[in-house]
């Protein structure tokens, strides 16, 4: 099992995002992607990851409908909206910045 | 940003469908991974996780908490009940006391900006001047152009209006053109003066205050246009002011207006000289006002070096301002003070109320526990009990509000009908119902923190494990102290009451040099009828000749002005023999002008030489009648008689002495002053008052009617020597603060019964056990019923010891306030502290002898 960190706080939506920008996701859907993309660093619960995506809902982020899962399962679907994808480029931007410069912080001698 | 609202919207009114929504989903989800993964995923708590994230989980939080509040309160109706009935009384007389205040003190008058509004108060050498002329206003007017926007000028005078064959007095003001514009009002009715300022108005034209439209012409709307008659003039009523406005004082109501060019024509008396008012341009601060006023002064006394010599000129803000006589406001003193008593009361039922959910606190312990171990924080079970506490004090303060109000109704209509168009109209307003909500915060703050704080606290493992002894040594203490407060501002407040009732009980019964049984005043205006000094003269000479035949009337006299009445006059006086005194000002005597038979009537003895005769008349030497008072300070020894005085108004015109009478009380909180009385004869005024002993049996309506019947042109007012002492003059106010600081005072007590019995049957419960154990070995009923009153005893022992010092302070506060009795009276601390323990020990004796009788096994079964 690899070794799990707890997540910074606000790099879980950014996370999210990422993930439905491909494809609209279900709940079990975005945690197994987030596994899987980010080789099991993260573990996310269902707690943090179902309030996360209801707030994004809320905020206009996300846009849920039911449908169907491959196995025929219903489940409830989450796509990105149009706020969703610009605020993904934003806090893409704005991770990239922040990890250089922390990057660069500890590497200084 | 519209999302957020469209899923709060959802959230809130649509909850159901937005529940149900979340159940499938996760109840899916759970189904999804409980199928592959070993830990199975419990959907309820995920969904209360979810739904606590959600937009407006606050609100819907809150309002479920309100619901539940309102449950738990539902379910406890006695308790709830008891609650709501004590804040209630508390807000009540607090509210009631506020409105006191705020129509004294704070309500402003109905007027358009009224803070830029002020009267000039023009004093020479430090006293006050004569008032001022239409010139003089006019100069002022030129000159405070920079400072004023406007220059009104207003006079009272006591008038009588004569409308379809009856006349009444009028109480009107004789105001400049300017003086509605000027005040920013507009009529309900009609029209106000037309002139411009600076233009002199003569118009014959009355404008009516719309409570005397009211009350006099039941308001018809037709009296516009009609003609009556004023002082013996015909004037048209051209209008009527608006519903509230009472004129320049908020504390009685001008009646009538007319234009100020009319008083120097008619025979009237005016009571007041012309008083300045200005309005304030926006911008001018009051140091530069005065500032220029200073100026302005120095230039007015300059020009006119004989009317206004060492003139100042001092701006008094509105309101208040033209009763109180310089120097602080008694009014903000006398309401500050009881503003404080009905705030004690307050505290104390806060206290019993925090009692009372503490107590009920230790029932609910397991209820708290079991709460907080499904997880309601310690932040949601405080915010729960607080808002049980808030609940509670809403519904006492609308409670109380209405007490309230209806007490204030009742207070408003305590002044005795005196003649004056008095205005005490305590009604509530926004302020007050502000204060009153502010209040119900406050005892909601002061009643429900500890509480609250305690239901935080609760530990679930020691409220879970059933011991019913439970609830521990510091809550008993905490409400030992609370009833120690409790006693002692009880104590505080009887102390205060008892020492008002002392001294009403003494003004009551002192002596007032004068038998006030069966005499009536009855007020009556000879230059109301029109009638100038001759006419008027004989009119009087008629009457109590008539008068003194009529049936029921055992003697009558004549008097310019009676004792507690309202045309008192005083004048500096010294005796002819002493020099004139130069730098302070000669020593003031009352006087009054009275007829042959006055002391008679009134029954004042007369101690050395006589009264007045017929032949004290106009032609005869000046004479006068002095007080023993007057007598004993100036020619100290019994040598009064056949000396003579001077009056600084009428230094050419000395007084002899022919007589000493008893002295009289004009004042309730001073000891009789000087006084002198002159013939009515040589000094005519046209308001007397015909003052009448009836015998037994005979009625003041027939005397009414008799003068009527002599002359209905004349008007009348009729009032009881007794109700002339029980009025604003007399004993009213001692009278009213009494009463309120009686009720507050019962009110305390009735507050702190309830605290004691609370605690003492709280600590007894405690204790049941021990007094089983001890019963079961051996102890005598009596010892156990020692043991629980010695507890109580010791609480009320140190609430009375801090309720004495507490009431000592505010006894040398209020020591100012009482007549003939000193704030530190200690009849009062005995009497007052004596009927507390007499019913603490009560309040304590009913739960120890229940304790006392405990049965031993019962007791202890109870483990």
């Amino acid at each position: 099992m690899a070794k799990t960190t707890e997540l910074l706080p606000g790099t879980l939506d950014v996370l999210i995002l990422k993930t439905l920008a491909l494809e609209p996701l279900h709940g079990v859907g975005v945690a197994d992607r987030l596994a899987q993309v980010t080789q099991g660093t993260f573990r996310v619960g269902p707690g943090s990851l179902f309030t996360a995506l209801h707030r994004m809902e809320e905020k206009g982020w996300l846009s849920a409908a039911w449908g169907e899962t491959r196995e025929g399962r219903r489940a409830k679907f989450y796509q990105l909206t149009r706020a969703g994808r610009r605020r993904l480029e934003q806090e893409t931007e704005r991770w990239k910045t922040i990890a250089l410069a922390v990057g660069r912080a500890l590497e200084l001698r | 940003m519209l999302s957020r609202f469209r899923f709060l919207g959802r959230n809130l009114w649509r909850r159901r469908q937005a529940d149900a929504d979340l159940e499938a989903e996760l109840g899916a989800y759970a189904a999804e991974m409980n199928g592959r993964r070993r830990h199975s995923v419990r959907p309820e708590q995920l969904r209360e996780e979810v739904r606590g994230a959600r937009l407006g989980a606050g609100i819907e939080g809150w309002a479920r908490d309100l619901r539940y509040a309102g449950r738990m309160l539902r379910k406890a109706p006695l308790v709830t009940l008891a609650c709501v009935a004590t804040f209630a009384l508390g807000i009540g007389a607090n509210t009631l006391v506020f409105s006191m205040a705020n129509a004294l003190l704070l309500r402003p008058p109905p007027m358009p900006h009224p803070e830029q509004l002020a009267f000039l108060r023009m004093l020479q050498h430090g006293a006050p001047g004569a008032g001022v002329d239409a010139a003089q206003i006019e100069e002022l007017r030129r000159q405070t152009r920079d400072l004023y926007s406007g220059v009104a000028s207003s006079s009272l005078a006591q008038l009588g209006l004569s409308y379809r064959g009856s006349a009444q007095t009028l109480w009107a003001s004789y105001v400049s053109g300017n003086f509605f514009g000027l005040l920013g009002v507009r009529p309900a009715l009609g029209r106000f003066f037309a002139a411009p300022a600076g233009v002199v108005d003569r118009a014959p034209e009355l404008v009516l205050s719309y409570a005397y439209w009211r009350s006099r012409f039941g308001g018809d709307r037709g009296v516009v246009g009609q003609t009556a008659t004023v002082n013996g003039r015909a004037v048209t009523i051209v209008g009527v002011g608006p519903k509230g406005f009472h004129g320049i004082s908020d504390l009685f109501d001008t009646q009538g207006y007319l234009p100020q060019g009319l008083a120097a024509t008619a025979g009237t008396s005016q009571v007041m000289g012309a008083i300045p008012l200005v309005r304030r341009r926006g911008g001018v601060s009051a140091a530069a006002e005065q500032a220029e006023l200073g100026v302005v002064a120095a230039r007015l006394a300059q020009a006119h070096p004989q009317q206004l010599h060492g003139l100042t000129l001092l701006s008094v803000p509105f309101g208040i301002g033209l009763i109180s006589s310089g120097g602080g406001n008694p009014f903000g003193v006398v309401a500050g003070l009881f503003l404080a008593l009905s705030g004690l009361v307050l505290l104390l039922a806060a206290a019993n109320v925090m009692g009372l959910l503490l107590a009920r606190a230790s029932g609910r312990a397991r209820e708290m526990a079991v709460r907080s171990a499904l997880g309601a924080g310690r932040r949601r079970l405080a915010r729960q009990v607080f808002l049980e506490t808030l609940l509670l004090a809403l519904g006492g303060g609308a409670a109380g509000m209405a007490l309230g109000a209806l007490g204030s109704r009742a207070v408003s209509a305590l002044p005795p009908h005196s003649g004056f168009p008095l205005v005490l109209d305590f009604g509530f307003d926004g302020r007050v119902f502000l204060y009153g909500l502010a209040m119900a915060g406050l005892v909601a703050l002061a009643a429900g923190l500890a509480p609250a704080w305690r239901a935080a606290g609760a530990d679930p493992n020691d409220a879970l494990r059933s011991d019913r002894r439970g609830g521990g040594g510091s809550r008993q203490r905490l409400r030992s102290a609370l009833v120690v407060a409790q006693v002692a501002g009880s104590l505080a407040l009887l102390i205060v009451g008892g020492l008002f009732v002392r001294s009403l009980r003494h003004a009551e019964s002192a002596p007032v040099g004068f038998d006030p049984g069966h005499v009536w005043n009855f007020s009556l205006d000879a230059a109301g009828a029109g009638y100038d000094a001759a006419r008027g003269g004989q009119y009087y000479a008629q009457l109590l000749a008539q008068a003194r035949r009529w049936p029921g009337v055992e003697s009558a006299s004549l008097a310019q002005a009676v004792p507690f009445g309202l045309n008192s006059l005083g004048t500096g006086v010294r005796p002819e023999s002493a020099p004139p005194a130069t730098g302070t000002p000669a020593p003031s005597a009352g006087t009054s002008a009275v007829s042959e038979g006055y002391f008679a009537t009134m029954r004042i003895p007369l101690l050395q030489g006589r009264g007045f005769n017929p032949g004290d008349n106009a032609a005869a030497a000046a004479v006068a009648v002095v007080s023993e008072a007057m007598a004993q300070r100036f020619w100290p020894g019994g040598h009064a008689i056949g000396q003579r005085f001077v009056r600084s108004n009428d230094a050419k015109h000395p007084l002899r002495v022919v007589g000493v009478a008893g002295n009289v009380v004009t004042d309730l909180t001073e000891p009789a002053g000087m006084f002198f009385y002159v013939p009515e004869a040589q000094s005519y005024s046209a308001q007397q008052t015909l003052v009448v002993r009836l015998a037994r049996g005979a009625t003041a309506a027939a005397v009414t009617q008799a003068i009527a019947r002599l002359d209905a042109n004349v008007p009348v007012s009729v009032q009881s020597m007794e109700e002339a002492i029980g009025g604003l003059n007399g004993l009213f106010v001692f009278d009213l603060g009494a009463r309120l600081a009686t009720w507050l005072g019962l009110l305390g007590l009735a507050l702190a019964l309830v605290g004691v019995y609370g605690v003492v049957a709280y600590g007894a419960a405690q204790r049941t056990h021990e007094m089983g154990v001890r019963v079961a070995l051996g102890a005598r009923p009596g010892q156990v019923l020692g043991a629980i009153l010695r507890q109580a005893l010791g609480i009320v022992g140190v609430g009375m010891l801090l309720g004495l010092l507490l009431a000592a302070g505010i006894g040398k506060l209020v020591g100012a306030f009482l007549v003939g009795v000193s704030g530190l009276d200690p009849l009062t601390f005995v009497v007052a502290s004596l009927g507390l323990g007499a019913v603490a020990l009560a309040a304590s004796l009913l739960p120890a002898w229940r304790a006392a009788r405990v049965d031993p096994l019962a007791a202890l079964r109870c483990e």
